[in-house]
Protein backbone atom coordinates (compact mmCIF):
# COMPACT_ATOMS: atom_id res chain seq x y z
CA UNK A 1 0.00 0.00 0.00
CA UNK A 2 1.52 3.36 -1.00
CA UNK A 3 2.16 5.84 1.83
CA UNK A 4 -0.17 8.85 2.11
CA UNK A 5 1.63 12.17 1.64
CA UNK A 6 0.06 15.29 3.16
CA UNK A 7 1.13 18.69 1.76
CA UNK A 8 -1.97 20.74 2.52
CA UNK A 9 -4.85 20.94 4.93
CA UNK A 10 -7.28 19.86 2.22
CA UNK A 11 -5.29 16.67 1.64
CA UNK A 12 -5.39 15.91 5.37
CA UNK A 13 -9.15 16.44 5.60
CA UNK A 14 -9.62 14.06 2.66
CA UNK A 15 -7.20 11.47 4.07
CA UNK A 16 -8.84 11.61 7.47
CA UNK A 17 -12.25 10.84 5.97
CA UNK A 18 -10.77 7.75 4.29
CA UNK A 19 -9.03 6.44 7.42
CA UNK A 20 -10.38 3.21 8.93
CA UNK A 21 -9.61 2.84 12.64
CA UNK A 22 -7.55 -0.26 13.41
CA UNK A 23 -7.95 -2.19 16.66
CA UNK A 24 -6.26 -4.98 18.54
CA UNK A 25 -7.96 -6.90 21.35
CA UNK A 26 -6.92 -7.05 25.00
CA UNK A 27 -8.09 -10.10 26.96
CA UNK A 28 -8.77 -7.85 29.95
CA UNK A 29 -9.76 -4.52 28.35
CA UNK A 30 -11.32 -5.38 24.99
CA UNK A 31 -10.66 -3.30 21.86
CA UNK A 32 -7.61 -1.01 21.88
CA UNK A 33 -7.04 1.53 19.10
CA UNK A 34 -3.83 1.30 17.00
CA UNK A 35 -3.26 4.78 15.53
CA UNK A 36 0.19 3.88 14.21
CA UNK A 37 -1.46 1.56 11.69
CA UNK A 38 -2.65 4.77 10.00
CA UNK A 39 0.69 6.59 9.89
CA UNK A 40 0.80 9.40 7.34
CA UNK A 41 3.74 11.37 5.90
CA UNK A 42 3.30 15.09 6.57
CA UNK A 43 5.19 18.11 5.24
CA UNK A 44 7.65 19.09 7.96
CA UNK A 45 6.44 22.71 7.99
CA UNK A 46 2.90 21.63 8.98
CA UNK A 47 4.13 20.03 12.22
CA UNK A 48 4.79 22.37 15.17
CA UNK A 49 5.78 22.09 18.83
CA UNK A 50 3.35 22.36 21.73
CA UNK A 51 3.74 24.84 24.55
CA UNK A 52 3.61 22.40 27.42
CA UNK A 53 6.24 19.70 26.85
CA UNK A 54 8.40 19.55 30.00
CA UNK A 55 10.81 17.03 28.49
CA UNK A 56 14.41 18.06 27.91
CA UNK A 57 16.84 16.18 25.70
CA UNK A 58 20.54 17.00 26.10
CA UNK A 59 22.78 17.77 23.12
CA UNK A 60 24.57 14.43 23.21
CA UNK A 61 21.25 12.57 23.21
CA UNK A 62 20.15 14.64 20.17
CA UNK A 63 23.28 13.48 18.33
CA UNK A 64 22.39 9.93 19.26
CA UNK A 65 18.82 10.41 18.00
CA UNK A 66 20.12 11.72 14.68
CA UNK A 67 22.46 8.76 14.41
CA UNK A 68 19.68 6.34 15.28
CA UNK A 69 17.44 7.73 12.52
CA UNK A 70 20.27 7.48 9.99
CA UNK A 71 21.21 3.95 10.97
CA UNK A 72 17.79 2.45 11.75
CA UNK A 73 15.46 4.66 9.73
CA UNK A 74 12.58 6.77 11.12
CA UNK A 75 10.88 3.98 13.13
CA UNK A 76 8.68 5.92 15.52
CA UNK A 77 6.23 8.42 14.05
CA UNK A 78 5.62 11.76 15.71
CA UNK A 79 2.30 11.81 17.59
CA UNK A 80 0.15 14.93 17.04
CA UNK A 81 -3.32 16.44 17.04
CA UNK A 82 -4.76 18.63 14.30
CA UNK A 83 -5.40 22.25 15.28
CA UNK A 84 -8.14 23.88 13.17
CA UNK A 85 -7.24 27.40 14.27
CA UNK A 86 -3.60 27.40 13.23
CA UNK A 87 -4.14 24.75 10.53
CA UNK A 88 -1.11 22.80 11.77
CA UNK A 89 -0.36 19.57 13.54
CA UNK A 90 0.61 20.16 17.20
CA UNK A 91 3.00 17.60 18.59
CA UNK A 92 2.06 15.50 21.62
CA UNK A 93 5.10 13.25 21.50
CA UNK A 94 8.19 13.38 19.31
CA UNK A 95 9.23 17.01 19.50
CA UNK A 96 12.89 16.07 19.21
CA UNK A 97 12.26 13.80 16.24
CA UNK A 98 10.58 16.79 14.63
CA UNK A 99 13.59 18.99 15.47
CA UNK A 100 15.86 16.44 13.79
CA UNK A 101 13.70 16.88 10.69
CA UNK A 102 14.38 20.61 10.68
CA UNK A 103 16.95 22.53 8.57
CA UNK A 104 19.66 22.54 11.34
CA UNK A 105 19.77 18.76 11.36
CA UNK A 106 18.55 16.41 8.60
CA UNK A 107 16.22 18.82 6.77
CA UNK A 108 13.50 16.28 5.84
CA UNK A 109 10.70 16.96 3.33
CA UNK A 110 8.14 14.81 5.17
CA UNK A 111 8.02 13.17 8.57
CA UNK A 112 5.90 10.19 9.61
CA UNK A 113 3.01 11.20 11.86
CA UNK A 114 0.28 9.54 13.87
CA UNK A 115 -2.86 11.58 14.32
CA UNK A 116 -4.87 11.56 17.60
CA UNK A 117 -8.26 13.16 18.24
CA UNK A 118 -7.56 14.40 21.79
CA UNK A 119 -8.97 17.37 23.72
CA UNK A 120 -6.62 19.76 25.58
CA UNK A 121 -6.49 17.81 28.86
CA UNK A 122 -5.97 14.52 27.04
CA UNK A 123 -3.13 16.04 25.02
CA UNK A 124 -1.24 17.25 28.08
CA UNK A 125 -1.60 14.02 30.01
CA UNK A 126 -0.63 12.02 26.91
CA UNK A 127 2.61 14.03 26.62
CA UNK A 128 3.53 13.24 30.22
CA UNK A 129 2.58 9.58 29.80
CA UNK A 130 4.74 9.22 26.69
CA UNK A 131 7.70 10.93 28.35
CA UNK A 132 7.62 9.09 31.64
CA UNK A 133 6.40 5.60 30.89
CA UNK A 134 9.74 4.28 29.79
CA UNK A 135 12.48 2.32 31.44
CA UNK A 136 16.00 3.00 32.57
CA UNK A 137 18.95 0.79 31.75
CA UNK A 138 20.28 -1.43 34.49
CA UNK A 139 23.89 -0.49 34.97
CA UNK A 140 25.23 -4.04 34.91
CA UNK A 141 23.24 -4.98 31.80
CA UNK A 142 24.48 -1.85 30.01
CA UNK A 143 27.97 -2.98 30.92
CA UNK A 144 27.17 -6.41 29.45
CA UNK A 145 26.14 -4.82 26.13
CA UNK A 146 29.42 -2.91 25.97
CA UNK A 147 31.42 -6.00 26.77
CA UNK A 148 29.59 -7.95 24.05
CA UNK A 149 30.31 -5.19 21.50
CA UNK A 150 34.00 -5.25 22.43
CA UNK A 151 33.99 -9.01 21.92
CA UNK A 152 32.37 -8.43 18.51
CA UNK A 153 35.52 -6.51 17.62
CA UNK A 154 34.24 -2.93 17.83
CA UNK A 155 36.79 -0.31 18.89
CA UNK A 156 36.11 1.76 22.00
CA UNK A 157 35.78 4.88 19.83
CA UNK A 158 33.18 3.17 17.64
CA UNK A 159 31.19 2.07 20.68
CA UNK A 160 31.29 5.58 22.10
CA UNK A 161 30.11 7.03 18.79
CA UNK A 162 27.31 4.51 18.20
CA UNK A 163 25.90 4.51 21.73
CA UNK A 164 26.24 8.27 22.18
CA UNK A 165 28.45 8.04 25.27
CA UNK A 166 31.92 9.39 25.92
CA UNK A 167 35.10 7.33 25.99
CA UNK A 168 35.43 7.59 29.76
CA UNK A 169 32.05 5.95 30.22
CA UNK A 170 33.06 3.10 27.88
CA UNK A 171 36.23 2.74 29.89
CA UNK A 172 34.35 2.63 33.18
CA UNK A 173 31.89 0.08 31.87
CA UNK A 174 34.76 -2.04 30.61
CA UNK A 175 36.11 -2.27 34.14
CA UNK A 176 34.11 -5.40 34.83
CA UNK A 177 36.72 -6.48 37.36
CA UNK A 178 35.46 -3.73 39.63
CA UNK A 179 36.65 -1.04 41.99
CA UNK A 180 39.03 -3.13 44.14
CA UNK A 181 41.13 -3.92 41.04
CA UNK A 182 42.02 -0.22 40.71
CA UNK A 183 43.89 -0.26 44.02
CA UNK A 184 46.04 -3.33 43.57
CA UNK A 185 49.20 -1.26 43.21
CA UNK A 186 48.48 1.40 45.81
CA UNK A 187 50.71 1.48 48.91
CA UNK A 188 49.29 1.22 52.42
CA UNK A 189 49.27 4.47 54.40
CA UNK A 190 51.48 5.04 57.42
CA UNK A 191 49.82 4.36 60.75
CA UNK A 192 49.46 7.19 63.27
CA UNK A 193 48.55 7.44 66.92
CA UNK A 194 47.27 10.10 69.25
CA UNK A 195 49.85 11.02 71.90
CA UNK A 196 49.63 13.35 74.88
CA UNK A 197 51.75 16.46 74.45
CA UNK A 198 53.03 16.60 78.02
CA UNK B 1 45.07 18.01 74.13
CA UNK B 2 46.47 14.93 72.35
CA UNK B 3 48.06 15.36 68.96
CA UNK B 4 48.43 13.12 65.96
CA UNK B 5 51.86 11.45 65.41
CA UNK B 6 52.97 9.22 62.53
CA UNK B 7 54.96 6.07 63.34
CA UNK B 8 56.96 3.72 61.13
CA UNK B 9 54.33 1.00 60.62
CA UNK B 10 51.82 0.65 57.85
CA UNK B 11 48.14 0.81 58.75
CA UNK B 12 47.97 -2.89 57.85
CA UNK B 13 50.49 -3.96 60.53
CA UNK B 14 49.04 -1.53 63.04
CA UNK B 15 45.48 -2.79 62.55
CA UNK B 16 46.61 -6.42 62.95
CA UNK B 17 48.29 -5.48 66.23
CA UNK B 18 45.23 -3.59 67.43
CA UNK B 19 42.92 -6.51 66.68
CA UNK B 20 45.32 -8.91 68.46
CA UNK B 21 45.37 -6.48 71.41
CA UNK B 22 41.57 -6.58 71.56
CA UNK B 23 41.55 -10.40 71.53
CA UNK B 24 44.20 -10.41 74.29
CA UNK B 25 42.08 -8.27 76.59
CA UNK B 26 38.49 -9.25 75.86
CA UNK B 27 36.89 -12.68 76.00
CA UNK B 28 33.91 -11.45 74.03
CA UNK B 29 34.32 -9.56 70.74
CA UNK B 30 31.46 -8.36 68.55
CA UNK B 31 31.93 -6.65 65.16
CA UNK B 32 29.20 -4.36 63.83
CA UNK B 33 28.70 -4.91 60.11
CA UNK B 34 26.60 -3.02 57.57
CA UNK B 35 27.45 -4.57 54.22
CA UNK B 36 29.74 -1.60 53.52
CA UNK B 37 33.44 -1.86 52.68
CA UNK B 38 34.89 -0.62 56.01
CA UNK B 39 32.98 -3.03 58.21
CA UNK B 40 33.70 -5.79 55.69
CA UNK B 41 37.45 -5.27 56.12
CA UNK B 42 37.17 -5.03 59.91
CA UNK B 43 35.07 -8.21 60.12
CA UNK B 44 37.65 -9.98 57.96
CA UNK B 45 40.50 -8.91 60.28
CA UNK B 46 38.58 -10.13 63.33
CA UNK B 47 37.53 -13.40 61.69
CA UNK B 48 41.11 -14.23 60.67
CA UNK B 49 42.30 -13.54 64.23
CA UNK B 50 39.43 -15.59 65.72
CA UNK B 51 40.27 -18.52 63.44
CA UNK B 52 43.95 -18.30 64.38
CA UNK B 53 43.05 -18.45 68.08
CA UNK B 54 40.24 -20.99 67.71
CA UNK B 55 37.75 -18.50 69.10
CA UNK B 56 34.27 -17.36 68.21
CA UNK B 57 33.20 -13.74 67.66
CA UNK B 58 29.82 -12.07 67.16
CA UNK B 59 28.94 -10.46 63.82
CA UNK B 60 26.21 -7.94 64.48
CA UNK B 61 23.99 -6.62 61.68
CA UNK B 62 21.12 -4.33 62.62
CA UNK B 63 18.80 -4.88 59.67
CA UNK B 64 16.76 -1.79 58.67
CA UNK B 65 14.75 -3.78 56.10
CA UNK B 66 14.91 -1.00 53.46
CA UNK B 67 18.48 -1.75 52.37
CA UNK B 68 20.18 -2.80 49.16
CA UNK B 69 19.85 -6.49 48.35
CA UNK B 70 23.62 -6.34 47.75
CA UNK B 71 24.10 -5.37 51.42
CA UNK B 72 22.02 -8.34 52.55
CA UNK B 73 24.11 -10.63 50.35
CA UNK B 74 27.32 -9.11 51.70
CA UNK B 75 26.24 -9.76 55.30
CA UNK B 76 25.32 -13.34 54.38
CA UNK B 77 28.77 -13.77 52.82
CA UNK B 78 30.60 -12.52 55.93
CA UNK B 79 28.54 -14.71 58.24
CA UNK B 80 29.35 -17.77 56.10
CA UNK B 81 33.06 -17.02 55.66
CA UNK B 82 34.29 -18.90 58.76
CA UNK B 83 31.01 -20.22 60.21
CA UNK B 84 32.79 -22.09 62.99
CA UNK B 85 34.09 -18.74 64.33
CA UNK B 86 30.83 -16.77 64.13
CA UNK B 87 27.85 -16.05 66.35
CA UNK B 88 25.29 -14.66 63.91
CA UNK B 89 23.76 -11.60 65.59
CA UNK B 90 21.52 -10.53 62.71
CA UNK B 91 18.78 -8.42 64.32
CA UNK B 92 15.46 -8.14 62.47
CA UNK B 93 13.31 -6.38 65.04
CA UNK B 94 10.61 -3.72 64.90
CA UNK B 95 12.12 -0.19 64.72
CA UNK B 96 10.84 3.21 63.68
CA UNK B 97 12.98 4.72 60.92
CA UNK B 98 12.62 8.14 59.36
CA UNK B 99 11.26 8.08 55.83
CA UNK B 100 12.54 11.35 54.39
CA UNK B 101 10.73 10.79 51.10
CA UNK B 102 7.12 11.12 52.21
CA UNK B 103 5.01 13.61 54.11
CA UNK B 104 2.12 11.16 54.43
CA UNK B 105 4.20 8.25 55.74
CA UNK B 106 7.03 9.89 57.69
CA UNK B 107 8.20 6.69 59.32
CA UNK B 108 8.96 3.22 58.16
CA UNK B 109 8.15 0.72 60.88
CA UNK B 110 10.60 -1.91 59.74
CA UNK B 111 9.72 -5.55 60.40
CA UNK B 112 6.30 -4.37 61.62
CA UNK B 113 4.49 -7.29 63.24
CA UNK B 114 1.41 -8.50 61.37
CA UNK B 115 2.61 -6.99 58.08
CA UNK B 116 5.04 -9.73 57.10
CA UNK B 117 3.49 -9.89 53.62
CA UNK B 118 4.62 -6.30 52.99
CA UNK B 119 8.19 -6.69 54.22
CA UNK B 120 10.96 -6.10 51.67
CA UNK B 121 11.99 -9.74 52.16
CA UNK B 122 11.23 -12.51 54.67
CA UNK B 123 13.20 -12.68 57.90
CA UNK B 124 16.15 -15.08 58.08
CA UNK B 125 15.34 -18.31 59.88
CA UNK B 126 18.44 -17.93 62.09
CA UNK B 127 18.19 -14.19 62.76
CA UNK B 128 17.13 -12.56 66.03
CA UNK B 129 13.38 -11.94 65.51
CA UNK B 130 12.47 -10.37 68.87
CA UNK B 131 14.12 -7.92 71.19
CA UNK B 132 16.73 -9.58 73.42
CA UNK B 133 15.82 -7.38 76.39
CA UNK B 134 12.65 -6.90 78.44
CA UNK B 135 10.17 -4.16 77.61
CA UNK B 136 10.57 -2.79 81.18
CA UNK B 137 14.32 -2.30 80.79
CA UNK B 138 14.06 -0.87 77.26
CA UNK B 139 15.19 2.74 76.84
CA UNK B 140 14.00 5.15 74.17
CA UNK B 141 15.89 8.39 73.46
CA UNK B 142 13.07 10.30 71.85
CA UNK B 143 9.49 9.47 72.87
CA UNK B 144 8.07 11.49 69.96
CA UNK B 145 9.82 9.28 67.49
CA UNK B 146 9.54 5.99 69.29
CA UNK B 147 12.00 3.12 69.38
CA UNK B 148 14.55 3.85 66.65
CA UNK B 149 17.84 2.69 65.16
CA UNK B 150 20.15 4.09 67.86
CA UNK B 151 17.85 2.81 70.59
CA UNK B 152 18.22 -0.67 69.14
CA UNK B 153 22.03 -0.35 69.22
CA UNK B 154 22.04 0.91 72.81
CA UNK B 155 19.64 -1.70 74.13
CA UNK B 156 21.47 -4.44 72.24
CA UNK B 157 24.83 -3.40 73.66
CA UNK B 158 23.40 -3.29 77.16
CA UNK B 159 22.72 -7.03 76.92
CA UNK B 160 26.49 -7.49 77.21
CA UNK B 161 29.25 -6.60 79.66
CA UNK B 162 33.07 -6.51 79.37
CA UNK B 163 32.62 -6.87 75.64
CA UNK B 164 34.62 -5.22 72.87
CA UNK B 165 32.38 -3.82 70.13
CA UNK B 166 34.46 -3.28 67.00
CA UNK B 167 33.26 -0.58 64.61
CA UNK B 168 34.72 0.25 61.15
CA UNK B 169 34.79 4.01 61.80
CA UNK B 170 37.64 5.83 60.04
CA UNK B 171 38.92 9.26 61.07
CA UNK B 172 39.68 10.12 57.45
CA UNK B 173 36.36 8.72 56.36
CA UNK B 174 32.73 9.58 56.68
CA UNK B 175 32.52 11.23 60.09
CA UNK B 176 35.37 13.54 61.20
CA UNK B 177 32.99 14.99 63.81
CA UNK B 178 32.34 11.62 65.34
CA UNK B 179 36.08 10.97 65.36
CA UNK B 180 36.83 14.16 67.26
CA UNK B 181 34.30 13.07 69.89
CA UNK B 182 36.03 9.69 70.19
CA UNK B 183 39.50 11.14 70.78
CA UNK B 184 38.21 13.29 73.65
CA UNK B 185 37.57 10.23 75.82
CA UNK B 186 40.33 7.60 75.68
CA UNK B 187 39.60 4.31 77.40
CA UNK B 188 42.00 2.41 79.65
CA UNK B 189 42.56 -1.23 78.68
CA UNK B 190 45.13 -3.34 80.57
CA UNK B 191 46.71 -0.19 81.99
CA UNK B 192 47.08 1.33 78.53
CA UNK B 193 45.32 4.51 77.41
CA UNK B 194 43.60 3.72 74.12
CA UNK B 195 42.60 6.68 71.97
CA UNK B 196 40.82 4.60 69.34
CA UNK B 197 37.98 3.65 71.59
CA UNK B 198 35.35 4.87 74.04
CA UNK B 199 33.70 3.45 77.09
CA UNK B 200 30.09 2.51 76.44
CA UNK B 201 28.38 1.53 79.67
CA UNK B 202 29.89 -1.78 80.77
CA UNK B 203 31.48 -2.28 77.36
CA UNK B 204 34.02 -0.65 75.08
CA UNK B 205 33.59 0.53 71.48
CA UNK B 206 36.84 0.24 69.51
CA UNK B 207 37.87 1.51 66.06
CA UNK B 208 40.94 -0.46 64.87
CA UNK B 209 40.76 1.02 61.34
CA UNK B 210 40.67 4.65 62.53
CA UNK B 211 43.79 5.70 60.57
CA UNK B 212 42.89 3.89 57.33
CA UNK B 213 42.19 5.77 54.13
CA UNK B 214 39.71 4.54 51.55
CA UNK B 215 42.52 3.31 49.29
CA UNK B 216 43.88 1.16 52.14
CA UNK B 217 40.46 -0.42 52.47
CA UNK B 218 40.29 -1.20 48.75
CA UNK B 219 43.86 -2.47 48.65
CA UNK B 220 43.09 -4.89 51.50
CA UNK B 221 39.92 -6.09 49.76
CA UNK B 222 41.92 -6.68 46.58
CA UNK B 223 44.84 -8.43 48.35
CA UNK B 224 42.64 -10.75 50.37
CA UNK B 225 40.24 -11.41 47.51
CA UNK B 226 37.26 -10.53 49.70
CA UNK B 227 33.82 -10.12 48.17
CA UNK B 228 32.36 -6.62 48.45
CA UNK B 229 28.96 -5.05 47.79
CA UNK B 230 28.14 -4.75 44.07
CA UNK B 231 26.80 -1.26 44.74
CA UNK B 232 30.39 0.07 44.73
CA UNK B 233 30.95 -1.23 41.20
CA UNK B 234 27.63 0.28 40.06
CA UNK B 235 28.52 3.63 41.63
CA UNK B 236 31.93 3.50 39.99
CA UNK B 237 30.37 2.84 36.58
CA UNK B 238 27.99 5.76 37.15
CA UNK B 239 30.98 8.05 37.71
CA UNK B 240 30.81 8.52 41.49
CA UNK B 241 34.05 9.74 43.07
CA UNK B 242 35.60 6.78 44.83
CA UNK B 243 35.87 8.71 48.09
CA UNK B 244 32.12 9.50 47.91
CA UNK B 245 30.84 5.95 47.48
CA UNK B 246 28.38 4.85 50.15
CA UNK B 247 26.27 1.84 50.86
CA UNK B 248 23.58 2.88 53.29
CA UNK B 249 19.94 2.71 54.17
CA UNK B 250 17.71 3.76 51.31
CA UNK B 251 15.34 6.20 52.96
CA UNK B 252 16.70 8.22 55.90
CA UNK B 253 17.54 11.96 55.79
CA UNK B 254 21.08 11.58 54.57
CA UNK B 255 20.72 8.58 52.31
CA UNK B 256 17.51 9.01 50.34
CA UNK B 257 19.43 10.21 47.28
CA UNK B 258 20.48 6.60 46.81
CA UNK B 259 16.90 6.02 45.68
CA UNK B 260 17.66 8.10 42.54
CA UNK B 261 19.95 5.44 41.13
CA UNK B 262 18.18 2.44 42.61
CA UNK B 263 16.18 1.48 39.47
CA UNK B 264 19.45 1.28 37.56
CA UNK B 265 21.28 -0.65 40.29
CA UNK B 266 18.69 -2.96 41.79
CA UNK B 267 15.36 -2.75 39.91
CA UNK B 268 13.77 -5.50 42.00
CA UNK B 269 14.68 -3.77 45.27
CA UNK B 270 13.22 -0.55 43.87
CA UNK B 271 9.95 -2.25 42.91
CA UNK B 272 9.60 -3.74 46.39
CA UNK B 273 10.41 -0.41 48.04
CA UNK B 274 7.71 1.29 45.91
CA UNK B 275 5.15 -1.13 47.30
CA UNK B 276 6.54 -0.93 50.83
CA UNK B 277 6.39 2.79 51.55
CA UNK B 278 5.06 6.06 50.15
CA UNK B 279 7.12 8.84 48.61
CA UNK B 280 9.63 6.64 46.81
CA UNK B 281 8.59 7.54 43.25
CA UNK B 282 8.85 11.28 43.95
CA UNK B 283 12.24 10.92 45.60
CA UNK B 284 13.46 8.82 42.69
CA UNK B 285 12.56 11.49 40.15
CA UNK B 286 13.44 14.60 42.11
CA UNK B 287 16.01 13.53 44.73
CA UNK B 288 18.69 15.63 43.06
CA UNK B 289 16.42 18.57 42.23
CA UNK B 290 17.76 21.78 43.77
CA UNK B 291 14.29 23.10 44.63
CA UNK B 292 12.64 20.17 46.31
CA UNK B 293 14.54 17.98 48.78
CA UNK B 294 17.90 19.73 48.67
CA UNK B 295 16.30 23.16 49.34
CA UNK B 296 19.09 24.97 47.52
CA UNK B 297 16.87 27.16 45.35
CA UNK B 298 13.84 29.04 46.60
CA UNK B 299 10.62 27.98 44.81
CA UNK B 300 9.46 30.84 42.58
CA UNK B 301 6.21 31.42 44.51
CA UNK B 302 8.15 32.60 47.56
CA UNK B 303 10.15 35.77 48.05
CA UNK B 304 12.15 34.65 51.10
CA UNK B 305 13.23 31.48 52.92
CA UNK B 306 11.53 32.80 56.05
CA UNK B 307 8.22 33.05 54.18
CA UNK B 308 8.69 29.57 52.71
CA UNK B 309 9.49 28.13 56.15
CA UNK B 310 6.44 29.79 57.72
CA UNK B 311 4.27 28.45 54.91
CA UNK B 312 5.58 24.91 55.43
CA UNK B 313 4.95 25.18 59.17
CA UNK B 314 1.46 26.64 58.74
CA UNK B 315 0.48 23.85 56.36
CA UNK B 316 2.34 21.10 58.20
CA UNK B 317 0.67 17.73 57.63
CA UNK B 318 1.43 16.13 60.97
CA UNK B 319 0.05 17.92 64.04
CA UNK B 320 1.92 15.51 66.34
CA UNK B 321 5.29 16.50 64.88
CA UNK B 322 4.67 20.14 64.09
CA UNK B 323 5.39 21.24 67.67
CA UNK B 324 8.81 19.53 67.54
CA UNK B 325 9.81 21.85 64.70
CA UNK B 326 8.15 24.91 66.23
CA UNK B 327 9.96 24.39 69.56
CA UNK B 328 13.30 23.73 67.86
CA UNK B 329 13.10 26.73 65.53
CA UNK B 330 12.18 29.00 68.47
CA UNK B 331 15.72 28.39 69.77
CA UNK B 332 17.27 29.40 66.42
CA UNK B 333 18.07 32.83 65.04
CA UNK B 334 15.51 34.19 62.61
CA UNK B 335 17.33 34.99 59.37
CA UNK B 336 17.46 33.80 55.75
CA UNK B 337 20.58 31.71 56.29
CA UNK B 338 19.00 29.75 59.14
CA UNK B 339 15.52 29.66 57.58
CA UNK B 340 16.85 27.89 54.46
CA UNK B 341 18.27 25.14 56.65
CA UNK B 342 15.03 24.92 58.61
CA UNK B 343 13.20 24.45 55.30
CA UNK B 344 15.57 21.60 54.56
CA UNK B 345 14.68 19.93 57.86
CA UNK B 346 10.97 20.43 57.16
CA UNK B 347 10.99 18.97 53.65
CA UNK B 348 13.10 16.04 54.82
CA UNK B 349 10.72 15.48 57.72
CA UNK B 350 13.74 15.62 60.03
CA UNK B 351 11.96 15.67 63.39
CA UNK B 352 15.00 13.95 64.91
CA UNK B 353 17.28 16.92 64.14
CA UNK B 354 19.83 14.83 62.22
CA UNK B 355 20.49 17.39 59.48
CA UNK B 356 22.75 19.98 61.02
CA UNK B 357 21.50 23.58 61.25
CA UNK B 358 24.26 26.17 61.23
CA UNK B 359 22.64 28.64 63.63
CA UNK B 360 24.46 31.95 63.12
CA UNK B 361 23.84 35.45 61.81
CA UNK B 362 23.32 35.51 58.06
CA UNK B 363 26.82 35.88 56.55
CA UNK B 364 25.30 37.99 53.78
CA UNK B 365 24.09 40.59 56.29
CA UNK B 366 27.62 40.97 57.54
CA UNK B 367 28.94 41.37 54.00
CA UNK B 368 26.33 44.02 53.24
CA UNK B 369 27.20 45.92 56.45
CA UNK B 370 30.87 45.74 55.55
CA UNK B 371 30.29 47.29 52.13
CA UNK B 372 27.96 49.92 53.58
CA UNK B 373 30.78 51.01 55.86
CA UNK B 374 33.48 50.84 53.23
CA UNK B 375 31.63 52.54 50.41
Amino acid sequence: MPAIHIDTMAQFVAARAEMTPVYITSKSHGKVLVPCANTILVRVELVVANGWNPNFVSADKMQLLRQSILENGFCFPVVAIWDDESETFIIIDGFHRRTIGGPEWLDFDYIPLVFLDHNIAQRMTATVQFNKARGVHQVDLDAEVIRALIEQGLAEEEIAAHLGIDLETVHRYKQITGVAELFKNSAYSTAWTMVDDD
Amino acid sequence: MPTQRYGNKSVLEAARERVAFVFDHFAEVIVSISGGKDSTVLAHFALVEAKRRGRRIGLHFLDEEAVYQSSVEQVEYLMELFPECVNRLWLQIEMRLTNATSVAEGQLVCWEPGRHKDWMRPKKPFSVHHRMWSLESQTVRNKNKGFGFYDAIENFERCYSNTAFLVGLRAAGESPNRWRAVVQNPVTIGGESVYWGTKKGENVALYPLYDWNFHDVWRYIYDEGIRYSKIYDFQFKKGYAISQMRVSSLIHERAFKSVCDLPEFEPKTYDRLLKRIKGIALAQETGRNAKLFAARKLPKNFTSWIAYRDFLLATHHDQDRKHIFVARFARHLNNEHVARQQVRQLVLNDYENNVHVDNRPDPRDELIRYYEEVL
